[in-house]
């Protein structure tokens, strides 16, 4: 380690554009700065993470043979990449950086309290400090990926995602875990806004695929075993058709494991209750196969003429307790169910033109590009629109057998009851995500509250997990309409590409054990949760009992075995006991 | 939402410190998005990062117990672990230093251990002011500047 004249620390605290100075006083800030040990430059700007932010710490490197940089601007997971850029395009070793969070954790939290806020912002920039300035140095280790990838799931997504991947010279296994390829399309009829056929697109890109070499394709698979780290991931793979098991090295994975509809509990809007209350998926099914429409004009439903029909939108999306009583609702909105119903709504028109529709909705959102012109349609038609709200579910109930009567407060027509007569009601149903606890279990993806796949980050790391080499397409991370999906699998294939091209690099923040002065106890073992520690006679050390040996690659640096170690022979580089404790002296 | 903030702060002229240990992965990105939200915190609570809770070694809080007024440990939900299951270690290690805590007669709510998921903004809101609140309440930790000799003994 350095002596302590020789670090120097620069720090470097960020305006973020007003949204920490205009209650952080970041100038104050800045001054305590210069006092901290070892800091030898302090100054603050507009933004640190422009070009003329960055430029600054490259300067004082420069000037001041900066050799430790702390940035106080927002969380590390926006930016800590990009000051280590900074650091590496000096040759400073990219871990003597820290970043303090004082956007999210002070400035945006603390509004009205500029005293406190600049007081809190004064810790944890001292508390980074006195972090950085016992840093140890640390290394990156690169290893080659295995240039081969996986795709879970065989619906437009991952067969979009596998065929982006595989012109790309990667071999790829695409698993599917039903019987058939294309997913969800295959159970839709057309498309917007193009109004093509869904199972002839699929139909083209499945043969793609299939024909493709570096693809292989096994369906009524499902992965079984995930070990390894990014690069080199050991999965085993199950078939259950005909049965067999074999395990596969893979660099990255690819989630496009899709959605299921919202399915309606039983009597939710007379649902199962009814054979004329039916779901848009079942609707759209029906309707792809109905050709001969009654004579006058009208449709049929279960051989029963159907002169006026109900489309209720937000059925198991955009829930929330004032307007449902339900054990588990879906907050978000669905996203394609609106554009979905004017559709449906302007295709049953076409085939039975003296069919009478009703929307019954919320809001109206035909937000896509082009999907405006379906809600013109629908309206154009003599479709009446009756706008309900929260507050006021429409309300439904059997008026005979075959005919029922929905009680609506028109938000339009200042909450005026309007009773409506249909012989058919449609739901609008929402999306939800498909069940996969045993992916998520196996591979510690993070999910949201919602139950979607999350992102790093929305806008900065769009379609990459919190686990590296695991990316994300389609709608496994979110509602999308396949238009959607499929960009974002594009996205992630490219994402794959990256990382064969690039290969890969593993953090140097893991655990070093020093195996000459371990007693032998064996807690860490029996504590790793990657089986990273092993027992081994060395020969080069002289005691008489087995000593712990740590596979690096294997260790993701958690730091479980560090804390319980009771010889205190394993550091948590990165997070030592010291670089604690000296945050800890210092953060108050 | 700035009105209960002052609130909290006009309950006693006492401002506690406190500092709460989060995880990487869960708590620190639950406490992002309170931020990215706008929810208005106390400023009492200052957060050390660890990647996992299970690197919480007890002697941090220990160490924390003899500076400030309150410690939190906070990780990912059980099951829910980033590292599988390191929060269960932190678990079983909270739970024992929970009990020489209050050998040591610390009052329980100056140790706190709760999970907060990175989608959990609300949970870490609530946290935050439960704490701030009780600490206001119990004033000073007895334990700061507390002299061997005077220790309690069982």
């Amino acid at each position: 380690m350095m002596t302590d004249e020789t670090i120097k620390t620069g720090v470097f605290v960020c305006h973020c554009g007003g949204n920490i100075s205009d209650v952080v006083d970041v100038e104050k800030v800045t001054e305590m700065a210069k006092n901290l040990p070892n800091v030898v430059h302090a100054e603050h700007y507009i933004f640190m993470c422009s070009d003329a932010g960055q430029a600054l710490i490259k300067n004082a490197i420069d000037e001041k043979g900066l050799n430790r940089v702390v940035v106080a601007a927002c969380p590390p997971s926006l930016h800590e990449m990009t000051f280590k850029k900074v650091l590496e395009s000096k040759d400073v070793n990219p871990y003597f950086f820290e970043q303090a969070n004082i956007r999210e954790h002070v400035s945006w939290i603390h509004k009205h309290n500029t005293k406190e806020a600049t007081e809190k912002s004064e810790g944890l920039v001292s508390s980074a400090v006195a972090k950085i300035n016992i840093q140890m140095e640390l290394q990156s280790t690169h290893i080659d990926p295995v240039v081969h990838s996986l795709v879970i799931g065989g619906g437009v997504s991952g067969l979009r995602a596998a065929k982006d991947i595989a012109r790309r010279n990667i071999q790829v296994t695409l698993i599917e875990k039903t019987a058939v390829l294309g997913g969800r399309m295959n159970d839709l009829d057309t498309l917007y806004p193009t109004g093509d056929k869904a199972k002839e697109l699929i139909g083209e890109l499945i043969k793609e695929v299939k024909t493709d070499k570096r693809i292989t394709v096994l369906t009524n698979t499902e992965m079984t075993n995930f070990e390894g780290v990014v690069g080199d991931y050991k999965i085993e793979l199950t078939t259950s058709d005909p049965p067999s098991t074999k395990e596969v090295h893979i660099g990255a994975v690819v989630l496009a494991t899709g959605f299921k509809p919202y399915e309606p509990p039983e009597g939710e809007y007379l649902y199962k209750k009814s054979p004329n209350v039916v779901t848009l998926p079942d609707f759209i099914k029906y309707m792809e196969s109905y050709e001969e429409p009654d004579d006058n004009g009208f449709l049929l439903w279960e051989g029963k003429r159907v002169r006026r029909t109900a489309f209720i939108h937000c059925v198991g999306s955009r829930e929330e307790e004032i307007g449902h009583q339900k054990e588990k609702m879906n907050a978000y909105c669905s996203r394609v169910c609106c554009t979905s119903i004017m559709h449906t709504a302007a295709e049953l028109k076409e085939k039975c033109p003296e069919t009478y529709l009703y929307s019954i909705f919320r809001d109206i959102r035909t937000y896509g590009h082009n999907h405006e012109v379906y809600n013109e349609v629908a309206s154009e038609t003599d479709m009446l629109f009756v706008r309900y709200n929260l507050r006021n579910l429409p309300q439904v109930t059997k008026s005979d057998e075959f005919h029922f009567k929905i009680q609506v407060k028109d938000q339009l027509l200042d909450h005026l009851e309007l009773e409506i007569f249909v012989d058919l009601i449609v739901l609008g149903v929402g999306i939800e995500p498909e069940v996969i606890d045993d992916i998520v279990e196996l591979t510690r993806v993070s999910r949201g509250t919602d139950g979607f796949l999350k992102e790093v980050h929305p806008k900065l790391r769009p379609v990459e997990t919190s686990v590296d080499g695991i990316l994300l397409a389609g709608t496994a991370q979110a509602p999308l309409t396949s238009t959607e999906a499929t960009i974002h699998a594009s996205a992630a294939a490219a994402k794959v590409a990256v990382i064969m091209a690039k290969g890969v690099s593993i953090s140097g923040e893991i655990a070093e054990i020093d195996s000459e002065e371990c007693n032998g106890c064996g807690i860490c073992i029996s504590l790793c949760p990657y089986e990273a520690i092993s027992f081994e006679e060395k020969v080069e050390i002289s005691t008489t009992h087995p000593v712990a040996v740590l596979a690096e690659l294997l260790c993701k640096g958690c730091g479980t075995c560090v804390s319980a170690c009771p010889s205190g022979v394993i550091t948590a580089k990165g997070y030592t006991d010291e670089q604690i404790l000296a945050q800890i002296d210092a953060i108050f | 939402m700035n009105q209960e903030i002052q609130t909290i702060k006009d309950q006693s002229e006492f401002e506690p410190k406190i500092v709460m240990f989060c995880c990487n992965w869960c708590t620190y990105q639950g406490a992002n998005l309170a931020g990215l939200l706008h929810y208005q915190l106390p400023p009492n609570v200052r957060i050390i990062r660890v990647m996992c809770s299970g690197r919480i070694d007890p002697m941090f809080v220990l160490k924390t117990l003899t500076k400030v007024d309150a410690v939190l440990v906070t990780g990912c939900h059980l099951g829910d672990c980033h590292y599988i299951n390191g929060n269960a270690k932190a678990l079983r290690r909270m739970k024992i230093l929970e009990r020489m805590l209050s050998q040591l007669g610390l009052e329980p709510e100056r140790f706190q251990l709760h999970w907060i998921s990175s989608a959990e903004a609300n949970k870490y809101r609530e946290v935050v002011i439960d704490i701030v609140k009780k600490i206001k309440q119990l004033g000073p930790n007895p334990l700061l500047n507390m002299k061997p000799e005077t220790f309690p003994v069982n």
